[in-house]
């Protein structure tokens, strides 16, 4: 025990000192913080926290450009093409099993991975958009010019959701009706809505989207040309009426877009590679290989030496295409029309579909094909299908018509236009028309749920029977004509969400 | 001669110094003139409140005249210890007297005694008391044996130190004199068998790589198994841990239960690891110097074996029914037999040299120490060299203020010519090495390399030898641990301290791969040249502010700890990479093709506040209890729950010190303790509660815009897995304290299990991270140190430990099974962590016998139970799917002895496992017969079925009997761990202090040590701890083979084979100076 209460003593004054000094210095770094609470509050540096986000107009055209990014999830690759083509009777996929050639041959199950994730990636973009579209309302808007563009990112996310809620309620008909964010985990559950509801709510989104959303773009940071345009919902709006059986609105909503487009001159530009957002094209999804944003699937469509033949960079999969044309839709052309050879070919006796081909495509990088969703040639079939047979609805087919020959769209030509004397109903005319300008570009599936449910089953029959001979697939009926909901959105929401009928 | 003045005592206040000094002069005046020595002089003060007035009492209250000088004897002597270092300030008391002194740096002292045969009693901290008597003689050496019982043991308790026998809680230590003769690059390697409940299983034994390490089993399902490093008091990670000299280490704490590791929070519930280096003692400078060298090599006997050229063909073409089949005989001239691995493996040269200086005064004492280790690896181009350097510095400023530095800075390189063995299925140099085929030459007729796929239809596997030559990878890590600390006692036994130390790293990679021109790329192996090139960079910072207080107040003892600690870590990474080099060997990312240039950045950062507490009370050294809480603030976890407190309490009873005990020879000391408390585990992604946006790239048109989407979802309510730690112990020694039991019962559960859980995909999300389910691990540990035979020159010593876990999922959130790796591995509720799963194998099919829904029909095959009897076999994602064993390591134990006759010790430690499973997808998969690899004789050769006359051992399947589709995953893939280890031999020569001089020192030891002598195992393919992580593994689930994952260490997957521990022979010495 050296030390001693003498010595202490002693040096009282002198611990004051020491106390200063020790004071100080465990204190130094204690005082610096202005409490603990913001010691331990860190913010990720490296990614973007969600709280603070979505703070100002420009933050939400971030926001915005993300779900249009999300869309190359959704048609990027070969999902979205087994879902509305292989589905149909255009394209088929070799072979009898899971996964996608169930698809084909409406074996599918609910826990399917492939109808799960598209699904889920659905609904990913609805989420991105549900919460531009809340969260907006508390952005500041200092002036006129942040209003308007506040405003039109609104309706670009109501736009970019309403196409993704119209895709839902095309392949599963009633769907769960999201508007909010998820933000609670455990009571993240919300009940399907009828198909009915789907469609009135899609219609109302996009009659206030046509609204706020300018007509045109002028190009350069937050107004690039390609976001969507008021034409863009209103082309769509016709679309969802008319797929909703509501003709004469349809055929309204269309009337607006008419005349602000005009078909290409020679039908194999529209799909041409680095043709982006052209006088045809409408409402269409950006990719480009220099962004890292290439479209990788369309060569899923090659063989190898298909690649090697045509040249693309890719190279193709394997000997046998993976998807590939039937033989019904090639059968469907009429001599002389152009669109049978830019929509398929043939190599070796080996049939493969040739309408999106990109030589200088690379593996990882993809292709610089734009994906799109709406183009004039389809406002004018449609609003032809809407309006009923008459001649000014012939006239709007046959200038679909002539292109696909070659010919001036506004010219009459005798030898290629159809009239009330071609044989068929006008809609079997309509969608025959459609079928030859549209194969593959994920139209057909949806096409064919304007047909009553009867004629439907029975074209899809039909063509298992004659296209798959030998797989003895077995023969569909109405429940088939919408996928069964993923098993992991009834299973977690514990049946809160149910099964479509006939599928457990 | 000079008469004595013993126990002076100042029993009271002396307000100035003045009279100190005045005191002090009188006295030795008063000595020199009646020749008195001062032999203690020793104040002691009373209690301040009874003295308010000045007064002296008893300023002299004894001067013990010891009379009659012709009595009076001077003797002089020195105090070693059995290794003849000296034991300066050991105590020298002559018995029955109060006359005692102490001895001196060289352990020397003089003392003066009342008669020629006195008895002197000899003590000294940590060494067993003697009695010597004198018998006449005038000078004396007294050697002092160690305690083996170790009464006096301080342990390091964190955020302070007590003796062992005051501690309640369960902690085990690891002292440097166990493991400084063996040759490790690092301490954690030396560890495993020494203390149970503590397993460190060497994973990849590549130098460099981290050996796994758990206490008590593994408490957690994603929220991290690792126990909390604190080096120094700096709570940090195990590769900070790594970095330490071994020469610096002063001691290994272990703390395991509740009431030890409480007060590390949030922290400690995988038990804590607490690492003190060594500090400069007062006295002359020291020199300590170290060499070890030696060579390792890889142990023919745990290499994996597979079939030489002869038995290769016989296999294939057994295969083939019969036929030579043509891949052979287009390719093999008949003499060709190369054996791939003694292409790769080699001696590899260790060595480590250690200098330290040590030493100081009153003042200052300091240490400073060198380490340089060059540990070559034993397969080619693998290696790591490690410098590291200390300076520590201690000084007193005044007798109450101590302020002290620590710095240690270290860096390792780390080298290797091919993928990391743990990584690659394909493309490590183990695995090209098991795969080639024998009957390939290492070079064509051409001169280019030869690859596995020259036999036609095989896969290009590479030419480990050309591999070495393409691959380089570099990593060079840089790491300084500092700290300085301020420690004033403000009043009688109340300290403040406060700290402040930083851990700044950086570690840097290289990996390059130019493949030879014109030749096919080996599978798993870059499609191209290639360059990668990264750094991160690591910056932590604590500042621990702490106040004890120690008080023995009569029968009461009591210690009393607060404080307040600030952490932060911050880190950051950047990485490029490029491959089509244009110059090749460059290494220069511009130098590659620049549309595939890749670089990515990320940051990461957390801070952690806490306060702490804990109070130590003991009475009458009888009844101890000690209650520690610590309530911390993470930034980790979600806004709503940032803060939490843990707390325990524990009990401890030292019955041996009961009345009713004392009379008795058998037991000399037995304490019980009893402990609970809770701990927690915060070791998830610093942001995993924050919600997230990602950037992403848009292009419209051909312009490119970036754009966010939501990322991460978040979670605000997250929080830490809380372990619920119940400790039960048994301390005990006996005969004399000749044997020591340590016994534990423990039961530990592990609540708020950090899991992700499904949200319906409509959300927008698939998973979230939330704080559902529960596990829980309980066990025994029982340790025995018997010293059997002590005398002069003979000693022998047995020491052991084992610990039980039994390990069970208690729930899953509602779930009952979740599967893991694509349901190979499942978590099931009421079974361990890990269950592997599969069809299970039941025999092997004679001829005749009913194969009927049997993936294979012939003799041979291979047959599975069918477990839902519908007449066919599943994989095993199908019914036929039933749990075939659990990874978990039920018992691990270790054995020590120590023989020792006069300056010799001969020494030796066991280790062993038993009870875990692993699936072993190298040799059902990869080096499955279905391949043209080659492949292990003991599992799919040496008993296999031939024909009905030579059905081999009824496990092993025909050549051609084995399918992809159901067996490479089910039972035929299941290995037992378990096995026995030599882990090391060591004889020691303690050299007389007439050779230490004459080379120079005052003590030195010469050494030979064998690591990883021999392991027991009917293991196949090597080292049964391996578990590996697989890059690149083979097809998908569809036929039935599991692709790959990126970590499968605690998966409890084993592919590709780990490498055998080398088995490393040194040589060394150590002197002192």
């Amino acid at each position: 025990m050296k030390n001693t209460k003498i010595k202490r003593n002693i040096e009282k004054k002198d611990f004051s000192k020491f106390h200063i000094i020790l004071f100080s210095f465990m204190m130094g770094l204690f005082l610096t913080l202005s409490s603990c609470d913001d010691f331990i509050e860190v913010e990720p540096s490296d990614v973007i926290a969600t709280g603070s986000f979505y703070s100002n107009p420009e933050e939400l055209a971030f926001a915005v450009n993300g779900v249009y990014s999300l869309q190359r999830d959704i048609y990027g690759d070969n999902l979205w093409f087994i879902l509305q083509e292989i589905r149909s009777d255009n394209a088929g996929i070799p072979g009898y099993g899971e996964g996608d050639a169930s698809l084909n041959y409406f074996q599918e199950t609910s826990t399917n991975n492939i109808l799960s994730l598209q699904w889920t990636r659905l609904y990913i973009l609805i989420n991105n958009a549900n919460t531009i579209i809340q969260r907006a309302v508390d952005v500041p808007q200092n002036n006129a010019t942040e209003e308007a563009l506040v405003a039109r990112i609104v309706g670009e996310a109501k736009f970019l959701r309403a196409l993704s809620y119209f895709h839902l309620a095309t392949s599963w008909g009633g769907v769960p009706i999201r508007t909010m964010p998820t933000s609670d985990f455990d009571n993240a559950v919300i009940p399907k809505s009828s198909r009915s509801d789907v469609f009135a709510f899609i219609i109302n989104e996009l009659i206030e989207a046509a609204e706020v959303l300018p007509t045109s773009y002028s190009g350069g940071p937050l107004n690039e040309v390609g976001r969507a345009t008021k034409y863009a919902a209103q082309a769509l709006l016709g679309k969802v009426y008319l797929q909703n059986g509501n003709a004469s609105a349809a055929s309204a909503a269309l009337t607006n877009v008419i005349s602000h487009y005009q078909l290409l001159p020679d039908f194999k530009d529209i799909f041409a590679p680095g043709n982006d957002n052209h006088s045809e094209s409408i409402f269409e999804v950006g990719f480009n290989p220099s962004s890292q944003t290439g479209m990788t699937f369309n060569n899923f469509f090659l063989t190898t030496d298909i690649a090697t033949e045509l040249g693309v960079a890719a190279g193709g999969f394997g000997n046998e295409p993976i998807y590939f044309p039937t033989q019904d839709v090639m059968s469907i052309y009429e001599a002389n029309d152009l669109r049978a050879a830019e929509s398929f070919s043939e190599f070796e006796g080996v049939a493969y579909i040739s309408k999106f081909i990109d030589p200088d495509a690379a593996g990882e990088e993809g292709s610089d094909i734009n994906w799109i969703i709406l183009r004039y040639a389809d406002v004018l079939l449609m609003k032809a299908e809407a309006d009923g047979e008459s001649s000014a609805s012939y006239e709007l087919i046959n200038q679909v018509r002539r292109r696909g020959f070659g010919q001036n769209p506004t010219v009459a030509d005798p030898a290629i236009d159809i009239n009330a004397s071609t044989t068929g109903t006008f809609f079997e005319k309509v969608q025959l028309e459609r079928r030859r300008e549209f194969a593959f570009e994920e139209q057909r599936w949806i096409d064919l749920q304007r047909f009553s449910e009867s004629e439907t089953v029975d074209i899809m029959n039909n063509n298992l029977s004659t296209e798959y001979p030998t797989d003895n697939v077995p023969p569909i009926d109405e429940h088939n004509l919408v996928y069964p909901i993923p098993a992991l959105e009834i299973e977690v929401s514990n049946n809160v969400v149910t099964q479509n009928p006939g599928y457990n | 001669m000079k008469k004595i003045i013993c126990g002076i005592v100042i029993k009271s206040y002396i307000p100035n110094l003045n009279l100190k000094i005045k005191l002090t002069s009188v006295l030795l005046l008063f000595c020199l003139s009646g020749s008195y020595a001062i032999n203690t002089f020793d104040i002691i003060d009373t209690d301040y409140s009874e003295s308010k007035d000045l007064t002296i009492i008893n300023v002299f209250s004894k001067i013990d005249d010891i009379n009659k000088a012709e009595q009076d004897f001077s003797l002089n002597g020195i105090v070693t210890d059995s290794n003849g270092q000296p034991l300066l300030g050991a105590n020298i008391v002559e018995k029955g007297t109060q006359n005692g002194t102490q001895a001196d740096f060289d352990g020397k002292f003089s003392i003066n005694l009342s008669n020629k045969n006195a008895i002197l009693v000899v003590s000294y901290l940590g060494f067993l008391t003697e009695e010597v008597e004198v018998n006449n003689q005038f000078t004396i050496n007294i050697v002092l044996k160690e305690d083996s019982a170790k009464l006096d043991e301080v342990v390091v308790i964190g955020y302070g130190t007590q003796k062992r026998k005051d501690v309640t809680g369960s902690i085990a230590s690891i002292e440097t004199t166990q493991i400084d003769t063996r040759p490790i690059a690092s301490v954690e390697e030396a560890m495993q068998g020494l203390v149970p409940g503590l397993n460190i299983a060497q994973r990849a034994s590549s130098p460099g790589e981290l050996g796994t390490v758990s206490i008590r089993g593994l408490g957690s399902i994603t929220a991290g198994t690792q126990p909390l490093w604190v080096i120094d008091g700096f709570p940090t990670d195990q590769r900070n841990a790594m970095a330490i000299n071994p020469a610096d280490v002063l001691s290994v704490d272990i703390l395991k239960d509740a009431s030890s590791t409480a007060i590390y929070g949030s922290r400690g519930a995988n038990g804590v690891i607490i690492i003190t280096t060594k500090s400069g003692k007062s006295g002359k400078p020291l020199f300590n110097f170290t060499v070890t060298t030696g060579v390792a090599t890889a142990p023919e006997s745990e290499r994996f074996d597979v079939l030489n050229a002869r038995e290769y063909v016989q296999f294939h073409t057994e295969k083939n029914g019969g036929v030579v089949p043509a891949f052979i005989a287009d390719n093999w001239d008949g003499t060709t037999d190369t054996n791939w691995q003694d292409l790769i493996f080699r001696s590899g040269i260790f060595q480590n040299y250690a200098l330290s200086a040590s030493g100081g005064n009153d003042k200052v004492s300091y240490l400073l120490s060198g380490n340089y280790i060059d540990q070559e690896g034993i397969v080619i181009g693998e290696g790591q060299k490690k410098y590291s350097a200390r300076a520590k510095i201690d000084f007193k400023a005044s007798d109450k203020f101590t302020i002290g530095i620590n710095l240690a800075p270290n860096v390792t390189t780390i080298g290797r010519n091919s993928e990391r063995t743990d990584v690659s299925d394909w493309a490590s140099l183990y695995a090209q090495s098991i795969l080639m085929a024998p009957i390939l030459p290492v070079h064509r007729a051409d001169g280019t390399f030869s690859m596995n796929s020259d036999l036609a239809g095989a896969l290009p596997i590479g030419n480990p030898v050309e591999t070495s030559r393409n691959y380089d990878f570099q990593q060079t890590i840089f790491q300084f641990l500092g700290g300085i600390y301020a420690d004033i006692e403000v009043a009688k036994g109340l300290n403040l301290r406060s700290s402040f130390s930083a851990n700044i790293g950086t570690n840097k990679q290289e990996t390059i791969y130019i493949p030879t021109l014109g030749q096919a790329i080996p599978i798993g192996m870059p499609a191209a040249s290639f360059f990668n090139t990264g750094q991160s960079q690591s910056f932590d910072w604590l500042n621990e502010n702490t106040v004890t207080f120690k008080r023995q107040i009569k029968d009461h003892s009591i210690s009393v700890l607060g404080g307040f600690t600030l952490q932060r870590n911050k880190s950051e990474s950047v990485n490029a990479s490029v491959t089509e080099l244009q110059v090749p060997g460059v290494r220069n990312v511009n130098i590659g093709n620049s549309d595939n240039l890749v670089g990515a950045n990320s940051k990461s950062e957390s801070s952690l506040i806490s306060y702490l507490g804990r109070i130590n009370y003991g009475y009458k050294d009888k009844y101890l209890v000690t209650a520690t809480v610590r309530t911390d603030g993470s930034s980790v976890f979600g806004s709503n729950n940032r803060y939490q407190t843990f707390g325990s309490g524990a009990l401890g009873w030292k019955f041996s010190e009961e009345s009713f005990l004392q009379n008795q020879e058998f037991l000399n000391r037995g304490k019980l303790r009893v402990s609970y408390g809770t701990t927690g585990s915060n070791a998830i992604p610093p942001f995993s509660s924050k919600s997230t946006l990602n950037t992403r790239r848009q292009s419209f048109g051909s312009n490119t815009s970036f754009g966010v989407v939501l990322g991460n979802p978040g979670n605000d309510f997250l929080t830490w897995e809380t372990s619920e730690q119940f400790d039960i112990g048994l301390d005990l020694g006996l005969f004399k304290n000749r044997l020591n039991v340590v016994f534990d019962y423990f039961n530990n559960k592990t609540k708020s299990l950090l899991l992700t859980k499904g949200v319906v995909p409509s959300s927008g999300y698939s998973t979230y991270l939330t704080n559902i389910g529960s596990m829980r691990n309980k066990g025994i540990e029982l340790t025995l140190n018997a010293q059997v035979v002590d005398t002069d020159n003979w000693g022998w010593s047995v020491g052991g430990n084992i610990t039980t876990n039994d390990q069970e999922i208690l729930d899953l959130g509602g779930e009952e099974e979740i599967f893991n790796f694509f349901g190979a591995l499942r978590r099931v509720v009421g079974g361990e962590l890990q269950q592997i799963a599969g069809p299970r194998a039941i025999g092997i099919a004679g001829v005749g016998d009913d194969q009927s829904g049997q993936p294979l029909q012939t003799p041979g095959a291979v047959i599975y139970e069918d477990v839902d009897g519908d007449g066919s076999i599943s994989n095993f994602l199908g019914a036929d799917s039933q749990l075939l064993g659990d990874t978990n390591v039920d018992l691990i134990y270790g054995i020590n002895t120590n023989v020792r006759y006069k300056n010799w010790e001969l020494s030796a430690l066991i280790n062993g496992q038993s009870g875990a499973y692993v699936y072993d997808f190298f040799i059902i998969q990869i080096g499955a017969p279905f391949r043209q690899t080659n492949l292990s004789t003991d599992y799919w050769y040496s008993g296999r079925y031939i024909s009905e006359s030579q059905p081999g051992d009824g496990r092993t399947p025909a050549a051609n009997g084995f399918d992809g589709a159901v067996g490479s995953v089910s039972s035929l893939g299941v290995q037992k761990t378990d096995y026995l280890r030599i882990r090391n031999v060591t004889l020691n020569y303690n050299a007389p202090k007439s050779i230490a001089e004459k080379l120079g020192s005052s003590s030195a030891r010469i050494y030979a040590s064998v690591e990883n002598l021999h392991t027991f195992t009917k293991f196949v393919g090597g080292n049964p701890e391996a578990r590996r992580a697989s890059a690149g593994g083979p097809a998908l689930i569809g036929g039935s083979q599991i692709p790959s994952v990126t970590d499968g260490r605690e998966l409890g997957l084993n592919s590709p084979p780990g490498l055998p521990l080398p088995r490393t022979w040194t040589l060394g010495i150590n002197l002192n100076f």
